[in-house]
């Protein structure tokens, strides 16, 4: 009998499961995770400080999942080290996992300056329930929170809490909102409609120290310019890092684990998927970090299906991010900045909040960014995967 | 299971499957305290898109991208009818599966009477009860036709396929300037 050990109980390895269970009903799997809850979505920790959703509303399955797919359940436990010899994962309590084939889906963790002393009172990032929940009792309680970095979890908190009634004030190192994953056109929109609703951004600064109070909570962030920002509370909302600490020792994975179109690793018989794997994006031609939600489940399903012995393959991943900020839809994929060269061409219909930029390399789209008038996105993420189809080829590890 | 065949090419508009679907699977009209007809909102769209009539409705793939993306657990496979689903109680309309699906047949949907609140995902219920989508029952020019038998369904998916192709490419044009 096969024996399945997936690491991980997020959105990718959730997805593992299942997709070994469709074509396997009776190996072995068994599911690990340091996390001691039943799998549920980070993508709503935001929703939840809002006030739109209650913890429960997180869970993405019914709780009796895994008791109807037969999988052993290592929950609340973390795996310490993965032995591709003797094929076995060690787990921190001493016990010994053995595994026929191995999917490492543990995710990223919230990626922390340097520059901020380790484990003060007052400074978290927003990756758990746990955070989420010590957000929200603090907000509620009153406190002055600072958000610093202004990408998609920044923005998000940023509503969140302000539709909670609390009153944050964002700290952003570049020039505008969103950076990352929009324009400078389409992140100064989105920035001018939270502005409007009364949030605080500061832009193109950041928190270079904090000062502590005499009980050792927080008192201030200093920005750069030498200002100090009162604050109880500072969430660090500068990305994400992959989880990768199980392989480093057994190869290079500093942006992540490298996985071919079948998320096969370097490794034998282990897979990698989700915000942890490095996979090759079809707009950029390249294999990065593209760590969001629909590529963690693809990607996991894939791994899943090869793992019980099917030829499945990955299409690709595609940048790509939805939001809706306070009443406002943004939508932005692929790449959304061209640069000044012969080949890019770009089209731009800017009409109020209605914001439609379409990116083209060599006549082919490659990117769009869209806000308000949102519809034609699914149309315009078909066009740049056919696009991009025949440069899928180039796809390997 | 209920499927449909969509030739947009033979739409002229006339807005009766939006009616009809407003009816919903009941053929009830509600009324409101004043005893006026509500209407829920229709469950599929059409648009003109470069001068082509287009209509917007769930195809119920068999591997739904956009239950894929939906990080609320919201979107979901009826695998009994083979139909794509959706518990609008967990939505909280964050856009991701309009972003996926190909056909535009998700759209987040605000309450006319309360349009600070949340909006919610709309799309095809499937008209369960029904031998045929109420949609394609009232379509008088052949848009919109039920699939009858195995053989139509199979061909529904070759069409599905080809459309998909068509969609994904050339109805985009290059109308750009440089560097804009």
């Amino acid at each position: 009998m096969a024996k399945y050990v997936i690491i991980g109980n997020s959105a990718a390895g959730l997805a593992g499961v299942k997709a070994i269970r469709s074509k396997d009903p009776c190996g072995e799997v068994t599911i690990i995770s340091d996390e001691k809850h039943f799998p549920y979505s980070r993508v709503l920790l935001t929703n939840y400080i809002a006030g739109h959703i209650e913890i429960e509303d997180f869970f993405l399955e019914d709780r009796d999942l895994f008791i109807r797919l037969k999988v052993n359940q290592l929950l609340g436990t973390r795996a310490i080290a993965i032995h591709p010899l003797h094929r076995t994962v060690e787990m921190e309590t001493g016990q010994v996992i053995t595994y026929e084939t191995l999917l490492i889906a543990t995710g990223g963790l919230p990626a922390f300056p340097i520059n901020l002393p380790a484990k003060i009172k007052g400074i978290t990032g927003l990756r758990t329930i746990e955070d989420a929940i010590n957000i929200r009792q603090q907000a509620m309680a009153g406190a002055k929170v600072v958000i610093w970095g202004g990408g998609l979890v920044g923005v998000k908190l940023a509503c969140a809490l302000h539709e909670a009634g609390n009153s944050p004030e964002m700290i952003v190192s570049s020039p505008h909102l969103l950076s990352q994953v929009a324009d400078d056109e389409g992140g100064s929109l989105v920035q001018r409609h939270m502005e409007r609703h009364g949030i605080r951004i500061r832009c193109s600064a950041d928190v270079v120290r904090v000062v502590q109070d005499s009980a050792g909570g927080l008192k201030s962030a200093v920005l750069t310019g030498g200002e100090q920002i009162p604050c109880h509370l500072l969430v660090v909302c500068k990305g994400v890092r992959p989880n990768t600490s199980l392989v480093d020792k057994l190869l290079s994975s500093s942006g992540g684990i490298p996985v071919d179109s079948r998320m096969r690793t370097r490794l034998p018989n282990i897979y990698a998927a989700g915000d942890v794997a490095n996979t090759y994006d079809i707009t950029r031609q390249e294999s990065r970090l593209m760590p969001i939600w629909p590529h963690a489940v693809a990607q996991g399903r894939t791994a899943g299906l090869n793992m019980a012995g099917e030829k499945a393959q990955y299409r690709g991943s595609l940048p790509r991010n939805a939001l809706e900020i306070l009443g406002l839809p943004f939508i932005s994929m692929g790449i959304v900045q061209a640069p000044a060269q012969e080949e890019w061409e770009v089209s731009i219909h800017h009409q109020g909040n209605n914001y439609q930029k379409l990116v083209y390399f060599k006549g082919r789209l490659v990117g769009a960014v869209l806000t308000n008038r949102v519809e034609p996105a699914g149309r315009l993420q078909a066009s740049i995967r056919s696009a991009a189809g025949d440069w899928l080829d180039q796809y390997s590890v | 299971m209920l499927s449909l065949r969509e030739e947009s090419i033979k739409c002229d508009g006339c807005g009766r499957c939006q009616l009809a679907c407003s009816l919903g699977p009941a053929l009830r009209v509600p009324v409101n305290d004043q005893g006026i007809p509500k209407l829920r909102p229709p469950l599929l769209w059409f648009d003109e898109i470069e001068g082509r009539r287009q209509i917007f409705v769930c195809r119920h793939c068999e591997n739904p991208i956009c239950v894929d993306a939906c990080v609320a657990g919201a979107l979901w496979v009826d695998s009994k009818s083979g139909m794509v689903r959706v518990h609008q109680n967990r939505c909280i309309g964050c856009y991701s599966c309009v972003m996926e699906c190909p056909f535009g047949a998700l759209r987040i949907v605000y309450p006319v009477e309360e349009p600070s609140t949340n909006g919610v995902v709309h799309k095809c219920d499937g008209c369960i009860g029904w031998q045929a989508p109420l949609c394609a029952i009232f379509c008088p020019t052949g848009a919109l036709q039920t699939a009858k038998n195995a053989a139509e369904r199979a061909s529904k998916r070759r069409r599905e396929r080809a459309m998909f192709v068509s969609l994904t490419t050339g109805t985009v044009s290059c109308a750009a300037k440089k560097h804009g």
